[in-house]
């Protein structure tokens, strides 16, 4: 080995380390680091102007696009009223035409589902697709324990993998890397299938044509293919697959054993409601009128056919969606078709990218799922990275009114019913309560009085221009700091708007409504 | 009870302890215009061109010539098809010209990925609004010959044109039964994984050829 690649290995080995590293830091620390990583928000705000401006050139016309958003909403929305049932016609076509189908409440019960059907078919090496619910289950960790080599077959997915790391972005994994970092990931890490060293090259053609040819020999020897679904049609038992590199398809077709996996949310009726919330998918994720490949498995191979896979599996995975389902105001967080454009329209997540989440799901989407499924005591910190500004409840295909899940799920961690139930059953958000702190409830107690008792309201306003001087305290100032530290310190006005009006000559009654004191 | 009766039991107790909740009328109009048919044609050449596909243009009469004398200029030697009539003439017309063969046994892997240069396909139908062609496999269409080969070459009748995809399945274009695997396919393989820079030929197919037949 040249002295060369051993310093390149010795410098990814430290990067994954470091990433390791800055994984079990908490949110905000982990928010600041990337804030300060120069090279990272370059990455994000270029990916998130990228994708914006694709999405804007393919709906061009307002009212159409709106109208399709209306029919996304009507068809998740109605998906969602008769899912039990949906769930129920989807396993019996399935059943019919062929496809075993598995339920799994928990994570860990899908892993051991799923390394069962491998471990009964003696499949030692697997290849995945491109799949967010086996991120989160961690099915990769899973497997690996039990001595199954696990391969991510998605370019993006495959370098993550490499480099040691998690997907940054649900359509884009490695969104987070710039081309040297690739160049280097590829050259280091990488190795041929005759088991040599990937030539250094940063030109994006070869680097695709480098991993192609090492993909390639392992669809080709693959003991069975593991993918994600976008939508599963009850009607016709039918499982269906978005993506442009022929990878899910490969996954898919090539090795003997196919097992799909997927939440119990992506069931839709009809075939009729497809074609839409495709053309949704496909426009909002990157701005493409259709993907590259639409690929719809209603069956394995027949007996005459010539290719297919011998078996197809189906996991229904559960892992907090029924109890998702149960809750009052969250529920639409189940309408959603995972084509990222809330997390490209999000200003928070183009500047601090997706790692910091320190979740599967990053952005709105990812604010929003992650707490219901992991809990507010883990994740309860992430609600707070919304300005509320809006954008993703905006260019949301479906009509996820996702800034309102956002504030339901602060309430939810600020209420003062604390729940901590590792019950399935529970309807509430784990964790519920757990943010809630009595020096921030007495504030807000008082904030809410001062604005119901006039009388406290000047006393509290006379009081604040009076002190204003304190304001510019050392010890206010402290007191302040994670808001004044990048931003100015708020200094109140010599007299209280009140106090200015009455100056003026404004009646202060005028605008009192009546019955009111 | 196992876990698919306690996933099952949940939901059903939520939907009966939720008032009706007020769902967005699945009768709502989409607005989405459908393409004239006059524009079709033009419109499904765009899309395809415009996703790195090659459209040629050719007729009933001409469309193994045309397809030879591209096959020539690309140096393809071994070509495999589906058993379907289309698969069958190009077979006996272009045998002496390469290996030129359709498949009827089981594809061998190993010679799937390493030995055939270009697959052979009939679309069921074209798909205007996308540049779309749908694939209908099975046992005269193996799936594969449109994934693994380095080119991937799709035949069209320019009659089975159709809007879009939610046109086409609204009027009964589906396949009844549906085949194990159907595919839309609207270019060559392609990703944009690494600084959102465009490459093709990403796992399967790095050239994709349409023949669009105008007189069929």
């Amino acid at each position: 080995m040249t002295a060369e690649m051993i310093e390149l290995r010795q410098a990814l080995d430290e990067e994954q380390q470091e990433f390791a590293a800055m994984q079990q830091q908490h949110f905000k620390v982990r928010a600041k680091m990337a804030l300060e990583n120069e090279a990272l928000r370059h990455s994000f705000r270029g990916a998130s102007d990228f994708l914006m401006a694709k999405r804007r050139a393919v709906f061009p016309d307002e009212t159409a696009l709106s109208g399709l958003r209306d029919r996304g909403e009507a068809i998740r929305q109605y998906s969602l009223s008769k899912l039990p049932e949906l769930l129920e016609t989807l396993e019996k076509n399935l059943t019919a035409n062929g496809i075993q189908v598995h339920w799994a409440e928990t994570a860990e019960e899908a892993c051991a589902v799923i390394h069962g059907i491998l471990a009964s078919n003696n499949a030692r090496t697997v290849v995945k697709g491109k799949s967010m619910v086996t991120e989160e289950i961690e099915l990769n960790h899973y497997l690996q324990e039990k001595g199954i080599e696990c391969l991510e077959s998605d370019m993006g997915e495959y370098l993550v993998q490499l480099a040691g790391e998690t997907p940054s972005h649900i359509i884009m994994p490695a969104i987070h890397k710039n081309k040297e970092q690739v160049a280097n990931l590829m050259h280091g890490r990488a190795q041929t299938s005759d088991g040599s060293d990937v030539p250094y090259t940063d030109d994006v053609d070869q680097m695709i044509g480098n991993a192609r040819a090492i993909l390639r020999d392992k669809f080709r020897h693959a003991d069975a293919g593991i993918s994600g679904v976008n939508m599963a049609v009850a009607n016709t038992g039918t499982l269906c697959l978005v993506e442009n590199e022929g990878n899910g398809r490969m996954t898919t077709t090539v090795p003997k054993l196919h097992i799909a996996v997927t939440g119990i949310e992506k069931v839709v009726e009809d075939f009729s409601h497809v074609p839409e919330l495709l053309t949704l998918l496909t426009r909002s994720a990157t701005g493409q009128k259709i993907s590259t490949y639409f690929n719809m498995i209603s069956g394995p191979k027949k007996n005459d056919e010539h290719d297919g896979p011998e078996q197809v599996h189906l996991v229904l995975v559960d892992n907090g969606r029924s109890r998702i389902f149960a809750h009052p105001v969250l529920k639409p967080t189940l309408q959603c078709i995972r084509c990222g454009a809330c997390m490209n329209h999000c200003p928070v997540y183009a500047r601090i990218g997706g790692h910091a989440y320190g979740s599967t799901y990053p952005g709105p989407i990812g604010q929003v799922v992650t707490p219901q499924i992991g809990g507010l005591e883990q994740y309860g910190d992430m609600v707070s990275a919304c300005s509320l500004n809006g954008a993703c409840g905006e260019a949301c295909p479906v009509r996820i009114p996702l800034p309102d899940l956002i504030r339901e799920l602060r309430a939810e961690a600020n209420s003062p019913q604390f729940v901590n139930a590792a019950d399935p059953a529970a309807a509430a958000v784990q964790g519920r309560g757990s943010k809630r702190t009595l020096g921030e409830s007495l504030i807000w107690k008082g904030w809410a009085l001062g604005h119901r008792l006039p009388a406290l309201y000047r006393l509290m306003t006379w009081g604040m221009t009076r002190s204003r001087r304190l304001f510019a305290s050392a010890a206010a100032k402290k007191l302040l700091s994670p808001w004044t530290d990048s931003r100015s310190t708020p200094l109140p006005a010599t007299q209280s708007l009140h106090e200015l009006a009455k100056a003026a000559g404004v009646a202060s009654d005028v605008s009192r409504p009546q019955g009111e004191q | 009870m196992n876990s698919r009766e306690r996933i099952l039991g949940r939901l059903r107790a939520s939907l009966n302890e939720q008032p009706a909740a007020a769902v967005a009328p699945l009768s709502v109009a989409t607005h989405w215009p459908d393409p004239a048919p006059a524009e079709w044609l033009a419109l499904f050449k765009q899309n395809l061109s415009d996703n790195h596909a090659e459209v040629i243009e050719c007729r009933q009469q001409d469309w193994i010539a045309v397809l030879a004398q591209r096959l020539a200029e690309k140096n393809i030697r071994v070509l495999r098809s589906g058993r379907t009539d289309a698969g069958e003439a190009l077979v006996a017309a272009l045998g002496a010209q390469l290996d030129c063969d359709c498949v009827t046994e089981t594809l061998s892997k190993d010679d799937l990925f390493t030995q055939i240069d270009a697959g052979f396909s009939v679309a069921l139908a074209g798909l205007a609004e996308t540049g779309t062609l749908v694939v209908n496999t099975g046992p005269q269409e193996p799936r594969t010959l449109s994934l693994v080969p380095p080119l991937n070459i799709v035949l069209l009748p320019a009659s089975a044109m159709q809007a879009g995809f939610s046109a086409w399945v609204t009027q009964g274009g589906l396949p009844q039964p549906l085949p194990t695997n159907l595919l839309l396919i609207s270019g060559p393989s392609k990703t944009a994984d690494i600084q959102q820079t465009l490459a093709y030929g990403a796992h399967g197919p790095k050239e994709l050829i349409v023949l669009l037949m105008t007189d069929a």
